[in-house]
C-alpha cells in the first residue's frame, strides 16, 4: 500500500492510493480497505447524507470475469461507511444499458442480496425523475438524460468502477475502462450504445455534470487481454487522477488517452500526476496488457472480410453477429 | 413449393427464416410477431404476410409452421396449430411439463401432421461422426460417456446488444433452469444409447437466478450398461466463436471425442468455409449458409430434414415421443434433487 501522489495541481483531493489486498476474502478486503482509507485519512462525516454507491454492473458477467465490480469490495465500502462516516442512507445505484436491464443485474450478481442484508437500497436510475441537461465538449453540446438524484448537492457519490480495458464497438475503442467510463454508465437512456460514436466526448459530458465524491477502483480481479488477480484497489476522489494512475498500470501513457487528454482539457483534473514508481511498475508487471494496436487491426481485418463475405456471398449473420452489417 | 408460416421472431426465428430462403421450393408465406420492428424485418426480407397474431399465421394457407416462442407458450400454439392441420417445427421442449407434451402428443396424432422438435445438436457433424463409430462398434461397448455444454446460456452477447428477454428470468415461463441447455445433452444421451435413468444430479446456482446455472447429472442407459456424466452450465463468459462443447465416448477397445471432428481452428476454418462457398456462388450454385459457424449449420440442416419430410409426406427423424422422453427425465432431475446455491460472498 502505497500513496501514487499527488497532482501537480498540489490539492489535498488530488491524492491517489493504492492499496494491495493479499487476502482475497471478504474480511481480507474490509481489513485491507480500512487501513488504507485511513492512511488517506479519509473519514467524512456522511451523517445525514445520503449516499449512493455505483459499482461497474455493464452486464450480468461475473465479477471474477473482470467486467464486474466484486460484490464484496462494495459490501466493504458500505460496512465502512457506516462505521466510520456514520453514513445511514446507502443505495447502490445503476442504470439501464443496451444489453441490460439494472433490476435483473442487481439479482443476478447478488447485489439484491447484499442490499438486503446491509440494509442498503437499490435503486435503477434508469426510473429516476430526469433531468435533460446540456454540456460543451471541444466546442460541441452534448444533450443527456441525467437522473436527477445524481445533481443533488446533499447526495454524496462513492464511484466503484473496474479496473479494465475498454470496450471495442464501432471502431471506437478506450484505451480503458475505469472511473470516468463508470460515470458514463448513469447515463439514463438505456441504449447507450447510441452514444458510442462519440463515446470519448459523452464520458467527459456527464462527468462534468456528475461529480464522484470518492473513488475506489476495482482491480482484485482486473481484466486486460485476459482477467488477473491483481490484488489492488485505487482510490482517490479525482476520478481523472485515479484513472491516470489506473492508465499507467495498464500500461498506458495517460497523455495518450483520449478520454483523459479531453477529460483534462475541459477542466475535470490533470493526468500528470506524480507517483511512485514502484507501486506502479509492481502492478503493470502483472497486468496482461492488451496490444491495442495488433487487437485494433486485427479486430478491424476480421470485420472487413467479414463483411466483403457476407457482401459478396450473401451468406446469413448469425445471431451473435448481427448488426454487423447496418441496414 | 413449400409455405411456410413462422411465429416468433426473436434470434430463433430470424434466423429460420433467413435459413428457409436457401432451400429448394420453400417461402415463408406469414409470419407472427408482437414487435412491429421484427415484423419490418421480416417484411425487408420478403414475407407478404405479416400479422401481430399467430392465429392469423394459421389461417393462411401454408403447408407447415415454424415455432419459435418462450416455452411456456409452446403447447398452446403447437395444438392450434395441428388443429389448424398444419405440419410442425417447434424450437424444444415441446413443452414444459411431461403432461403438456402428452396433450400435445396427443393433438397431433388425431390431426395426422406431421411434427418434430429442434434437437440440432443431432445435426452436428461431430456428432453424427461419433454415432456412426460407435454403432459400427469399433470402439466396442462404451461404458462411460462424458457430455459437456458450458455456455452463457441466454447471457450470450451480441454485437448489436438487445435485452435478454424477460421471460428467461421467469421460472415459470422458462419452465426450467440451466437443464433448457442440458436437454441437448440428455437428448443426445438418449439419442446415442436409448432410454435412460437419472442416478445422480447436483444442480448449483452461482448466480442469483431462480433456477440452477449449472448441473451435474448422471445417466444410466435402459438399452445397454453405458453411463453417462452430463455437465452443464451457464455461467462462463464464452463468446462466439468459442463453443464449449464436448461428447467423450470411453469403450472396451477405444475412446472417441466430438472434438477429434470439430474444427481445430476455428479462424482457418471459418477461411476454408467461405472460400468453399465463395467459389459455389462464383459458379452460380446455391452456397450451404453458416456452415462457417460450425454451430450455426445445425439449425440450417435440421430444418431442411424437417421440409424434406413434409415434401416426402414421412415421418421425421426427432419424433415427438424423443422429446417427451427428455421432458420427463428434466422432470425426475427436479423432483429428486433441489438447486443448491452460494449465499453470501
Amino acid at each position: 500500500m502505497g500513496f501514487c501522489g499527488k497532482q501537480k495541481a498540489a490539492s489535498a483531493q488530488s491524492q491517489v492510493l493504492i492499496i494491495r489486498v493479499k487476502d482475497p476474502s471478504l474480511d481480507g478486503i474490509k481489513t485491507s480497505l480500512s487501513r488504507g482509507f485511513d492512511a488517506m485519512d479519509f473519514h467524512a462525516d456522511y451523517s445525514g447524507k445520503r449516499v449512493l454507491i455505483k459499482p461497474n454492473l455493464c452486464y450480468y458477467w461475473d465479477y471474477t470475469t473482470g467486467e464486474t465490480t466484486d460484490p464484496r469490495l462494495v459490501s466493504a465500502i458500505i460496512d465502512f461507511l457506516r462505521e466510520k462516516c456514520s453514513a445511514e442512507e446507502i443505495a447502490i445505484v445503476e442504470s439501464d444499458a443496451s444489453a441490460m436491464k439494472a433490476s435483473r443485474v442487481f439479482e443476478v450478481l447478488g447485489y439484491t442480496d447484499l442490499a438486503m442484508e446491509k440494509g442498503a437500497r437499490l435503486v435503477n436510475l434508469s426510473a429516476d425523475e430526469t433531468v435533460f441537461k446540456e454540456v460543451e465538449v471541444s466546442g460541441r453540446i452534448y444533450e443527456l438524460q441525467v437522473p436527477r438524484i445524481l445533481l443533488n448537492p446533499d447526495v454524496k457519490l462513492i464511484n466503484v468502477p473496474k479496473l479494465k480495458v475498454g470496450p471495442f464497438s464501432d471502431g471506437n475503442s478506450l484505451h480503458i475502462s475505469c472511473a470516468l467510463k463508470n460515470i458514463y454508465g448513469c447515463i439514463q437512456w438505456w441504449r447507450k450504445s447510441d452514444y458510442h460514436a462519440s463515446l470519448n466526448e459523452y464520458i467527459v459530458a456527464i462527468n462534468k455534470l456528475v461529480k464522484s465524491d470518492f473513488v475506489v477502483a476495482d482491480g482484485l480481479i482486473a481484466l486486460g487481454k485476459h482477467p488477473v488477480r491483481l490484488g489492488a484497489i485505487v482510490t482517490g476522489s479525482n476520478p481523472l487522477a485515479v484513472d491516470s494512475v489506473v492508465s499507467r498500470i495498464m500500461g498506458y501513457n495517460p497523455k495518450r488517452v483520449r478520454h483523459l487528454r479531453l477529460a483534462e482539457k475541459e477542466g475535470l483534473g490533470n493526468v500528470s500526476v506524480v507517483v511512485e514508481k514502484d507501486e506502479i511498475d509492481d502492478l503493470r508487471r502483472f497486468f496482461p496488457r492488451r496490444n491495442r494496436f495488433l487487437f485494433s487491426l486485427t479486430w478491424r481485418f476480421q470485420l472487413l472480410a467479414f463483411k466483403t463475405y457476407v457482401k459478396l456471398v450473401g451468406d446469413i449473420i448469425p445471431p451473435p453477429l448481427e448488426g454487423v452489417i447496418r441496414p | 413449393m413449400i409455405k411456410l408460416g413462422l411465429v416468433g421472431l426473436g434470434k430463433m426465428g430470424l434466423l429460420h427464416l433467413r435459413n428457409a430462403r436457401f432451400m429448394e421450393s420453400v417461402k415463408v408465406t406469414a409470419v407472427a410477431d408482437p414487435s412491429n420492428d421484427r415484423l419490418e424485418v421480416a417484411r425487408s426480407l420478403g414475407v407478404g404476410n405479416v400479422f401481430t397474431s399467430y392465429r392469423e399465421v394459421l389461417k393462411t394457407d401454408i403447408d407447415a409452421v415454424i415455432l419459435t416462442l418462450p416455452n411456456y407458450m409452446h403447447d398452446e400454439v403447437l395444438i392450434e396449430a395441428a388443429e389448424a392441420g398444419k405440419h410442425i417445427f417447434v424450437e424444444k421442449p415441446l413443452a414444459i411439463t411431461s403432461k403438456d407434451c402428452e396433450v400435445v402428443i396427443d393433438a397431433v396424432g388425431k390431426n395426422g401432421v406431421l411434427a418434430t422438435v429442434g434437437h440440432n445438436y443431432r445435426y452436428l457433424d461431430c456428432v453424427r461422426k461419433i454415432r456412426e463409430i460407435k454403432d459400427r462398434g469399433e470402439i466396442g461397448d462404451v461404458e462411460i460417456a462424458t457430455e459437456e455444454l458450458i455456455i452463457n446460456g441466454p447471457f450470450a452477447p451480441s454485437l448489436r446488444p438487445s435485452p435478454v428477454p424477460d421471460w428467461y428470468f421467469d421460472k415459470e415461463k422458462i419452465g426450467m433452469g440451466c437443464m433448457d441447455s442440458g436437454y441437448h445433452l440428455i437428448d443426445l444421451f438418449i439419442h446415442l444409447f436409448g432410454e435412460a435413468n437419472v442416478l445422480y444430479a447436483f444442480l448449483g446456482n452461482r448466480f442469483h437466478l431462480p433456477y440452477e446455472d449449472h448441473a451435474i447429472v448422471v445417466l444410466k442407459s435402459k438399452r445397454c450398461s453405458a453411463k453417462g456424466v452430463i455437465n452443464v452450465g451457464w455461467f462462463s463468459k464464452t463468446v462466439f466463436p468459442k463453443f464449449n462443447f464436448r461428447i467423450i465416448l470411453h469403450g472396451t477397445t477405444g475412446h472417441l471425442s466430438t472434438e477429434q471432428f470439430m474444427p481445430r481452428n476455428m479462424y482457418t476454418y471459418v477461411a476454408k468455409e467461405a472460400v468453399k462457398n465463395f467459389f459455389r456462388h462464383a459458379i452460380g450454385k446455391k452456397i450451404t449458409p453458416l456452415t462457417y459457424t460450425y454451430y450455426y449449420a445445425s439449425l440450417f440442416e435440421e430444418l431442411k430434414t424437417f421440409i424434406d419430410c413434409v415434401r416426402k409426406g414421412i415421418a421425421p427423424p426427432v419424433t415427438l415421443h424423443d422429446a417427451l422422453r427428455t421432458v420427463k427425465i428434466i422432470e425426475e432431475i427436479y423432483s429428486k434433487f433441489t438447486v443448491k446455491g452460494i449465499k453470501g460472498f
